[in-house]
């Protein structure tokens, strides 16, 4: 199975992210989503792709720093408002 | 019982060598602790006293040290782990798991999937495995001979 470079970049940095996200409750459900998410851009549109890739870099780095923690979100009860 | 263990045990004490009372973890059920050993050769002299001691601990002088370590690899047991591992993974149906499966194929997985199963298989073996090697490992036939082959492991 061939990788180009760039889907071998993201594999990698898709790596790096489970690894770094193990001990912060959180993040791994957010990752894998949004990673998902964006598999479904076509391969040719590789600006967006990179623009997502230097994205996700800065917040590789970020979910690194120690003084992240967790992560957690709101969303709104289905039926209300 | 225990006396003849310990004599088994400063026998091969007393040998040079690495096999450090391997014969006798296997036969002791419940630890025996340790016994201190003074100078081998005096030692085999005292042995015929130590029969006499029987369960006692401290007032013989020999010390068996006990290296507690992971059950051994063979072809077999790695394969049993992987499987495991792969049926403990949400996006795989168990009953269609094969060792002969294809992840991308047979599975209908994709790469990010491939990414996270192989993860799993560091987590579990307890050595990483780098990105150039991992990306090819595209069944669990293949996990399992990567494994062996890294690990030495014969049959």
């Amino acid at each position: 199975m061939r990788h180009s470079k760039l889907q071998q970049q993201v594999l990698v940095l898709y790596r790096q992210f489970l690894r770094a996200a193990q001990n912060k409750p959180g993040f791994i459900p957010r990752i894998r989503d949004e990673f998902r998410e964006n598999a479904r851009i076509k391969k040719t549109d590789v600006m967006h792709i990179e623009y997502l890739f230097r994205r996700g870099q800065r917040q590789l780095e970020q979910l690194r720093d120690a003084n992240t923690k967790q992560l957690g979100s709101f969303s709104k009860p289905k039926g209300s408002g | 019982m225990a006396a003849r263990v310990l004599q088994q045990c400063v026998r091969s004490f007393a040998r040079p060598s690495l096999r450090l009372c391997t014969r006798n973890v296997a036969v002791r059920a419940t630890a025996t602790p340790a016994v201190f050993i003074h100078r081998p050769l005096s030692f085999a002299a005292e042995s015929p006293r130590t029969r006499l001691f029987g369960q006692s601990r401290i007032s013989v002088g020999v010390f068996c040290r006990q290296y507690g370590d992971l059950p051994p690899l063979t072809l077999e047991t790695i394969k049993e782990r992987v499987m495991y591992v792969l049926k403990l993974y949400d996006k795989i149906n168990p009953e269609k798991l094969q060792t002969s499966s294809h992840f991308m194929k047979d599975l209908g997985l994709d790469s990010l999937d491939q990414v996270e199963i192989i993860m799993a298989m560091e987590d579990e073996f307890g050595f990483e495995i780098p990105d150039a090697e991992a990306e090819k490992l595209m069944t669990p036939e293949e996990i399992v001979q990567y494994i062996a082959d890294k690990k030495d492991v014969y049959e």
